[in-house]
């Protein structure tokens, strides 16, 4: 009670926030709920909006591409997630180490993170170029004959997941804070203990910065099922769909297709797999996230 | 752009909702005195391919005390999806243009006002000036849709370079495909194992393919496009495919795999930089042929054995919003976009072909490099998204079953058997 007038302005405050939330998000969501049970081709008007019930689910069970674009996502997220995060936490402890020109290095790593998406896309198209391309040119140095990276079924989400590597920037930023948050005197303590770097890693480091890694790992999955824009630029879902990426289909079935009820009954459940994935983490959290201030309670 | 497509959707949904809720009011403006009736219009491309476009607009104003019209160019990479959303959203221009590709499409939808009643009314306008297969292109079960804005033929198109250093004489009218074909084989060369150039394109594109389908007495799709079954799978489509995309296949190979033509740039700079001898393709190429330094020329696509010849006008329409407000007045729009004058102005430095009888005879009398693709006019056939509202599914199909046929994973007949068995499925 005697903070209500505080309150009041704090609501004061956020309100050009919640106005964006319910008219930019909540709105439209809870409008494409309503479509995911209807039939639309958009085109003709809001009037022309069907009630269907399930059908769009249904549709689903039987959809060949819907099948296929589950694969291609799952696998780029089951590759892609414990990939990057190893990968972006390896290069932040090397940028966590007192060298000189250090400052350079993380700038470097963190360039590419700033480079639009569609460019950085046509910039990697030229580099896995089959013939032409600065990949397989070093490959044929060493003898290899590289693969046709985006033109092969069998290659091209294999070459997207790899290109994904050179896009850590974030995560290391991230990693990087994380790492510079734990306090020194641990590890003076562990080397007085005679504990070596991967004890120290292993007893000190990781469990330090457990947030961390858990904050990447719950943004690591969203982004991963939903990627979208180097699929829609590069391969456009090809060859033979071996690169149809579930928001690709989805996109296409609401702007290509014209079927905007399908395509949101799509999204919802995109929505709930990742919600799925990301409460799994957030359980599973309590066994290896370990928070500074929570000792106390204990 | 990490958030993707999910929360696009979600977005554009709700522009809509809201527009739909706004655009009650806002038309109030009309019926007062001397308030002049206010119209949009839109193309596709660059704002420097719309320059005609903008003074077609600046006369028609002009000359329309009443009417104020306004020019709305939109990039040609969205266009599809930015009209389609607008015609949601009931803020489409008035008048706005299809490529020959949608004409059904958008007919289908209800979107399209017919212009039958009022070129009826009309008797100070004809629409015998225009070419009669491009008007007859522009009709849709007996109604016309569309008037023209200009047309692309499919020609065949060939590097003069390629062909004067090896010592071959240009294609002629008496052309078979087979004499095509052997020509390109002496125009493709190697360099070790690694082709340097290729004699010709046979690639996934089905506007090509249909000419030879068509000149072998076939097509993917029965004449209403109802079936595929027999049609996209048919002992003479299976041959003509057979042999079609063995030009692209194999060691002894005329034509640039995908894989080839990816590494070579693409198949228009392929041709640009002396690299693809001879292209089947529309006259639109042309505007980037005459910004590079290559030496071409058209020809006719060539003929079956027997004599039968085929080609598609590419073309693009002008067409009436009809849930626009003011169609009286949009029809007064597409008729000064696509009339004589007009088709004069977007003519006069031979960008592209006047879509009226008159004017394209007076090219032809003085024009010769293009000769060969205006007389591909007389050639011309509907492919089926012309035909049918299922257009696309027998596309769709058909590029799949084409592309597993190229990259060496199913034999041209399992493809196209599977094919036509999914569009017939999905059709029903």
């Amino acid at each position: 009670m005697r903070n209500s007038k505080s309150e009041r302005a704090g609501y004061w405050f956020i309100l050009p926030w919640l106005v964006g939330l319910l008219l930019f998000t909540i709105g439209p969501m809870l409008f494409s709920l309503l479509l995911a049970f209807s039939k639309w081709d958009i085109i003709t008007g809001v009037q022309s909006i069907e009630w269907v019930g399930l059908d769009n689910f249904k549709t689903m069970f039987h959809d060949e591409l819907f099948y296929q674009s589950l694969k291609v996502t799952f696998i780029f997220a089951l590759v892609s997630v414990p990939l990057y995060q190893v990968a972006s936490l390896l290069i932040a402890l090397l940028l966590n180490m007192r060298n000189k020109g250090m400052k350079f290095f993380r700038l470097i790593y963190f360039m590419p993170s700033i480079i639009p998406a569609v460019a950085a896309s046509m910039m990697w198209i030229m580099i896995f170029n089959p013939e032409y391309g600065i990949l397989n040119r070093a490959l044929a140095l060493f003898g290899v004959q590289g693969p046709a990276w985006l033109q092969d079924p069998s290659y091209a989400l294999g070459a997207l997941i790899v290109m994904g590597l050179w896009g850590v920037g974030n995560t290391i930023i991230i990693y990087l804070s994380g790492l510079q948050g734990v306090p020194e005197e641990l590890y003076e303590a562990a080397n007085l203990d005679g504990a070596g770097p991967f004890q120290r890693f292993f007893n000190i480091t990781l469990p330090m910065i457990s947030p961390t890694v858990f904050f990447n790992v719950i943004m690591g999955i969203i982004g991963g099922f939903q990627y979208f824009t180097q699929a829609f630029v590069m391969t456009n879902g090809g060859p033979l769909n071996s690169t149809l990426f579930y928001n690709l289909y989805l996109y296409n079935k609401a702007f290509t297709d014209f079927e905007m009820g399908y395509a949101s009954a799509l999204s919802w459940v995109l929505f709930i797999i990742i919600l799925a994935f990301t409460l799994l983490v957030i359980r599973s959290s309590s066994m290896w996230v370990y928070y500074q201030g929570d000792n106390e309670k204990d | 752009m990490k958030k993707g497509s999910a929360s696009l959707v979600m977005m554009l949904i709700l522009v809509f909702v809201l527009s739909a809720c706004s655009s009650g009011g806002s038309n109030s403006a009309e019926g007062g005195k001397g308030e002049k009736v206010k119209l949009t219009f839109s193309v596709w491309g660059d704002v420097n391919s719309g320059a005609d476009e903008v003074k077609l607009a600046e006369e028609f104003n002009a000359a329309h005390p009443d009417i104020e019209v306004k020019f709305e160019p939109i990039p040609s990479e969205g266009y599809g999806t930015k009209l389609t959303t607008s015609l949601a959203a009931g803020q489409a221009p008035d008048v706005f243009l299809v490529g020959e590709g949608d004409y059904y499409k958008y007919v289908d939808k209800g979107v399209i006002e017919p212009l039958d009643d009022y070129l009826s009314k009309d008797t100070s306008f004809n629409l015998d000036i225009f070419q009669k297969d491009l008007i007859e292109n522009m009709k849709i079960e007996g109604k016309q849709y569309y008037l023209p804005k200009d047309f692309n033929p499919l020609a065949l198109w060939y590097n003069k370079r390629m062909f004067d250093e090896a010592g071959i004489p240009y294609p002629t009218d008496e052309w078979t495909w087979d004499d095509m074909i052997a020509t390109a084989q002496k125009l493709t060369k190697k360099d070790g194992n690694k082709y340097t150039q290729f004699g010709f394109n046979a690639g996934k594109w089905e506007y090509p393919i249909y000419t030879y389908l068509w000149d072998y007495g076939t097509d993917i799709a029965n004449e209403d496009g109802t079936a595929a079954e027999g049609y996209m799978n048919s002992e003479k489509t299976i041959a003509a495919m057979d042999k079609y995309v063995s030009w692209s296949q194999g060691d002894s190979r005329v034509s640039p795999t995908p894989l080839d033509s990816e590494t070579l740039g693409g198949d228009s700079s392929m041709f640009m930089t002396d690299k693809l001898a001879m292209m089947i393709t529309g006259r639109w190429i042309k505007g980037d042929l005459d910004k590079s330094d290559v030496q071409y020329g058209s020809a006719l696509i060539p003929q079956n054995t027997d004599g039968t010849r085929s080609s598609i006008i590419a073309s693009a329409g002008w067409a009436i919003n009809a849930a626009g407000k003011n169609k009286e007045a949009a029809y007064e729009l597409v008729k000064w976009l696509s009339g004589t004058d007009a088709q004069k102005l977007r003519s006069a430095n031979g960008k592209v072909l006047p879509a009226t009888v008159k004017e394209l005879d007076e090219v032809k009398a003085k024009e010769v490099a293009d000769k060969p693709v205006i007389e591909m006019m007389d050639y011309a056939k509907k492919p089926v998204t012309m035909r049918s509202t299922n257009g696309p599914v027998f596309v769709e199909e058909f590029t799949k079953a084409l592309e597993k046929v190229l990259l060496g994973k199913q034999d041209v007949k399992g493809a196209l058997d599977e094919a036509a068995k999914n569009v017939d499925s999905k059709i029903k």
